[in-house]
């Protein structure tokens, strides 16, 4: 069986029975990866561990709904990646401006920062810089796609949004990372 | 790490970096629990923002040019308007120069928004509308509430009325090649309409991708072709 049709089971055991173990197995499965995406969104450890409790909190809750338009794997992630933007979207609204994002990110760097042990070396520390100036889709988006290298159409499904669209925002996140960082 | 590398090889390493950090223990919660059946009857709204709206709505998004015919458009007097907003527009561009400036007008009121420059606005401006209309017991078409926003792409304009602060509008439009255009929108007017609506658009200045759901979101987009010449030294020079 392939690993959808793996979830599809499992997926039905929990509708029918509430198998709280089938549950168990598709939160094994699946933690990793969405844990990787939204880390990768959020960019803090702690946060990125609290959101995939939620968003396999809200799966439990709504499972129930899910149809298989999709695989479990991309209406799990879909979750997640929404629960990750809207949390980056207060922090940029609690910050109030980009150059205020721009402060906040170079100050992350101190020592206590609880980050560090993700981000401590130099470059990664450029990059996560960087990404934490993108706007929250394009940040989404190229995590997606250039990082954990879903297919587009794919990768569009977990945003909600078309396909070019997301080739949009992923030349765009490019486009302004490489300014950022001084790549060409 | 080297400078050499490409951005997306950066990019690649940096997630493995991430990566290394995962937590090791993936059991399941104890607090994650299982509803009832009768729990789980309400779907799960992956996009809150495009949870449907009252029937009988339709938000319109659109230009000077109306390219649809399903119905009367509400464009009565919009070249007009563009000529009038394009020049209070270049006027307000002219006095703050170092500004990223929009401008949004309800037909009653204008609203004015600017902020340091934080990318390039080199491009061109574009003329947006959005509009609700409202569809009548007879079929016809009653437009209960519209904006009307210039600016240049890919500058956000977050517009907000002062007497309804709970009534927003976010607008960005950004020129692709060969004359399409990316359109994303988000309109909130809770009352009393409960609309609440996200939508990211692909168009052309020919033609129109009108999605259809509750409601109807008809893009439409006028770039502003009228050019001025900036004196040099700035407003008044």
């Amino acid at each position: 069986m392939t690993e959808q049709e793996d979830d599809q089971f499992y997926v039905e055991r929990v509708q029918k029975d509430r198998d709280r173990d089938s549950f168990a197995e598709l939160y094994s499965r699946h933690f990793n990866t969405v844990y990787r995406l939204i880390a990768k969104i959020v960019l803090e450890e702690g946060v990125a561990e609290e959101l995939t409790q939620d968003t396999f909190m809200k799966a439990s809750q709504h499972i129930g709904t899910f149809r298989n338009h999709s695989s479990f794997k991309t209406w799990v992630c879909r979750i997640g990646v929404n629960l990750a933007n809207g949390h980056v979207r207060r922090v940029i609204t609690a910050r109030g401006h980009a150059e205020t994002l721009r402060t906040d990110a170079e100050s992350s760097t101190s020592p206590t920062s609880p980050r560090d042990s993700l981000f401590w070396k130099e470059e990664t520390m450029r990059v996560s810089q960087a990404m934490e100036r993108l706007a929250p889709e394009l940040r989404t988006s190229l995590v997606l796609t250039v990082i954990e290298g879903l297919e587009p159409v794919e990768a569009a499904r977990i945003q909600g949004c078309s396909r070019a669209t997301l080739y949009w925002r992923v030349h765009q996140a490019r486009k302004q990372l490489k300014a950022e960082m001084g790549d060409d | 790490m080297t400078k050499r590398m490409d951005l997306d090889s950066r990019l690649r390493e940096w997630g493995r970096n991430v990566d290394r950090e995962f937590p090791q223990e993936h059991r399941l919660p104890d607090h994650i629990g299982l509803a009832d059946k009768g729990e789980q009857e309400r779907p799960l709204l992956l996009f809150p923002l495009l949870r449907p709206v009252a029937a009988a709505l339709v938000i319109l998004l659109f230009g000077g040019i109306w390219f649809l015919t399903k119905q009367e458009p509400v464009t009565a007097g919009y070249e007009e308007l563009a000529e009038d907003m394009e020049a209070v527009y270049v006027e307000i561009a002219r006095m703050f120069p170092d500004q990223s400036v929009w401008m949004s007008e309800t037909g009653e009121d204008i609203e004015i928004g600017m902020e340091a420059l934080p990318i390039s606005t080199s491009g061109p401006r574009v003329l947006l509308r959005v509009a609700v209309q409202k569809r009548l017991a007879d079929g016809d078409w009653e437009e209960v509430w519209r904006r009307d926003v210039v600016t240049k792409e890919t500058v956000w304009v977050n517009s907000a009325s002062e007497q309804q602060p709970d009534q927003k509008l976010s607008v960005w439009a950004h020129a692709h090649e060969q004359g399409v255009w990316m359109v994303e929108s988000h309109l909130e007017l809770p009352r009393p309409y409960g609309i609440h609506i996200r939508e990211q658009l692909l168009m052309e200045t020919t033609g129109t991708q009108p999605a259809v759901r509750e409601v109807e979101l008809r893009p439409g987009l006028r770039m502003i072709q009228k050019m001025i010449e900036l004196p040099m030294g700035g407003y008044g020079a």
